[in-house]
């Protein structure tokens, strides 16, 4: 089905956008959330399960104390309420991805609630109210066979590894994020960023949103402009990288708006997010498959935390992202903007590693946001996903500092760099990228351009130091690039003076 | 929202149980997924409801003063040590498969949508 998008300003013109986002984080612990199996997936098939997470009859669950522990950092992380008491509950549904028929999850009671995480977009802060915080298991992978597509739909069965079933999720849910308007997709982006800064420097995940270690879905629906009245919302699922966040708000913030000013009715639906073109489609439509029947899980006893173990929880926070920017700010010397082009570009973690691998902290916010930036953005993917690691721009800074290199060579070495072709010194070594540091070679090109050039010759001689310029470029492209421009300069002043 | 009993998974205390309509009945059988013919609804919807009504008199005796209970030892914080334990093997997990492929749980084609 063709849709109708709605131009993005014109959308803006004639609705107000309202955003809910849930993020799932997979932690790193040693074991499921309800049994002693290794939380690892990926591995053979089916070799990190047991009679627990395999719903096998009889099989008692028992709550992983690191993974409570790590919610309850999350929660406190995101300025939340801890539950002074609360229950795990059973989500009921047919699918084999959970061979138990239900997912153990909390639902009215969940471990963390009323907190924010302020983002900040463009110099604006936005405060983004927390619901909840929640703790559950992972489901199982399917894999779909037959049909042509690998999907769902035209399959003829399905194959299921239960190795990722049962490790422990927490489950991240704002309140509606109202007033953002033309902001929505970058502070959608900002928040599930920031929220993931923040996991990070809490060491609970390895937050990888390509690798499925962080998930978002994002709500969104309109309300014509000054309505306060919630629209109906759709909720697209698959939403795995950052970028990928703002483009899923912009096209259904379009699609939304196409519908309605059309005069038809937004259904309410789970949208898949497309990769590949930016787009949705549709998935299920919600209706008695909502219907999850949870009730209380009667094989395990509440969590009730102490406040004692909380405050000890509270002391073992890390200094806050928003802290850290601004400390990191100071130590780089950068300017505002500088530093809200950095964090706009998601380089803030990419800068501080290649600084501490030795770069200049203005070197290495150069290189993230002009060169790899621009790769990057030509690629479709993070930067962080670019193909080339904090530890290589910095030893690329270091060939430049030692004068091996000069910035045009140094763009070829990330040309080297982003095909894969070896280490900076391999690549310089195979391209034959090397500045010549030899004089000899420099002193022969300058004589050739001299003496073809006879009038800038007596230019600089008649002291017009800038003439030398067209020396210079004459050396250059007599040495394919490869000569230091200031060695080059300073040779001609001393040849002709 | 506060630590304690949520209201919406309480067990409903109502003094007198409504009786399953067949529409209800129907619901509940389509969401575990059985098939049921109008006959066959017919005959179970007042079966449902006598089962229904066991359980009113139940919470007939419960005055308000009982409080509702999801666990019947008064305990909290049972955890486990974050500590792996050796589990069962691919071909112990898969002894009672009704089919496998390539390790898997090969189960029939899946109507509907991933959770």
């Amino acid at each position: 089905m063709t849709e109708t998008l709605i131009d993005f300003d014109e959308v803006l013109e004639k609705f107000d956008p309202a955003m809910g986002l849930e993020v799932h984080v997979e932690l790193n612990t040693n074991t499921k959330m309800f049994c002693g199996c290794p939380a690892v997936f990926g591995g053979a098939p089916n070799t990190n399960v047991c009679p627990t997470c395999l719903g096998l009859p009889g099989a008692m669950p028992a709550v992983n104390a690191k993974a409570v522990e790590s919610a309850i950092r999350i929660g406190l992380a995101l300025n939340c309420e801890i539950a002074e008491w609360c229950r795990f509950a059973r989500k009921n549904y047919f699918y084999p991805d959970m061979p138990k028929n239900f997912q153990t999850s909390q639902y009215d009671e969940p471990i963390a609630f009323e907190g924010y995480l302020d983002v900040e977009v463009e110099g604006e802060t936005f405060r983004i109210e927390i619901e909840r915080a929640h703790m559950e298991e992972d489901t199982g992978k399917a894999t779909h066979v037959g049909g042509s597509t690998g999907r769902i739909q035209g399959a003829d069965y399905s194959l299921i590894d239960y190795n990722r079933a049962g490790i422990p999720l927490i489950e991240i849910v704002t309140k509606p994020i109202l007033n953002t308007g033309a902001k929505a997709p970058l502070v959608a982006k900002a928040y599930v960023s920031a929220l993931r800064d923040l996991v990070k420097a809490l060491g609970v995940s390895d937050v990888r949103m390509d690798q499925g270690s962080m998930r978002c879905d994002v709500n969104l629906s309109l309300a014509p402009k000054g309505s306060d009245k919630l629209g109906t919302r759709s909720e697209t699922k698959n939403v795995n990288s950052l970028r990928s966040v703002e483009r899923a708000v912009r096209y259904e913030m379009s699609r939304h708006a196409g519908i309605l000013l059309s005069g038809g009715s937004v259904l309410q639906e789970t949208r898949h997010f497309h990769e590949s073109d930016g787009t949705t489609s549709s998935g299920r439509e919600k209706s008695d498959a909502e219907d999850y029947r949870y009730f209380p899980e009667p094989d395990l006893v509440p969590v009730a935390p102490s406040r004692e173990w909380v405050e000890e929880l509270r002391a073992t926070l890390p200094e806050p992202p928003a802290e850290r920017r601004v400390r990191l700010q100071a130590d780089w010397g950068f300017t505002d903007l500088e530093m809200r082009d950095a964090i706009n570009a998601d380089a803030i973690d990419l800068i501080e590693e290649t600084v501490a691998a030795g770069a200049a902290p203005q070197a290495a916010r150069k290189w993230w946001l002009s060169e790899i930036s621009r790769r990057a953005n030509e690629a479709g993917v993070d930067l962080v996903d670019a193909g080339v690691s904090p530890a290589q721009v910095a030893e690329v800074q270091k060939l430049i500092d030692a004068g091996t290199l000069n910035d045009k060579l140094a763009r070829q070495v990330f040309d080297g760099l982003f095909a894969g072709e070896g280490t900076p010194a391999e690549i310089i070594e195979k391209r034959g990228l090397a500045l010549v540091s030899d004089d000899g070679p420099l002193l022969a090109a300058i004589e050739d351009a001299l003496a073809a050039q006879p009038d800038i010759a007596e230019k600089i001689r008649g002291g017009n130091v800038k003439a030398a310029g067209a020396i210079v470029g004459a050396v250059m492209k007599a040495t394919r690039g490869q000569a230091d421009a200031a060695r080059v300069q300073q040779l001609i002043v001393e040849r002709l003076s | 929202m506060t630590g304690g009993i949520g209201a919406q998974i309480r067990p409903t205390r109502l003094s007198a149980m409504p009786e399953l309509s067949r529409d209800e009945v129907r619901h509940l059988a389509d969401l575990a997924r059985i098939d049921l013919s109008d006959a066959e609804l017919e005959h179970l919807a007042p079966q449902l409801n006598v089962i229904l009504e066991s359980v009113a008199s139940i919470q007939g005796v419960a005055g308000p003063d009982v409080p509702a209970t999801s666990h019947p030892i008064p305990m909290t914080n049972v955890f486990r040590e974050d500590v792996v334990v050796p589990g069962l093997t691919p071909q112990q997990a898969l002894a009672a498969a009704p089919a496998q492929e390539d390790d898997k749980f090969s189960v029939p084609r899946i109507l509907g949508d991933e959770q």
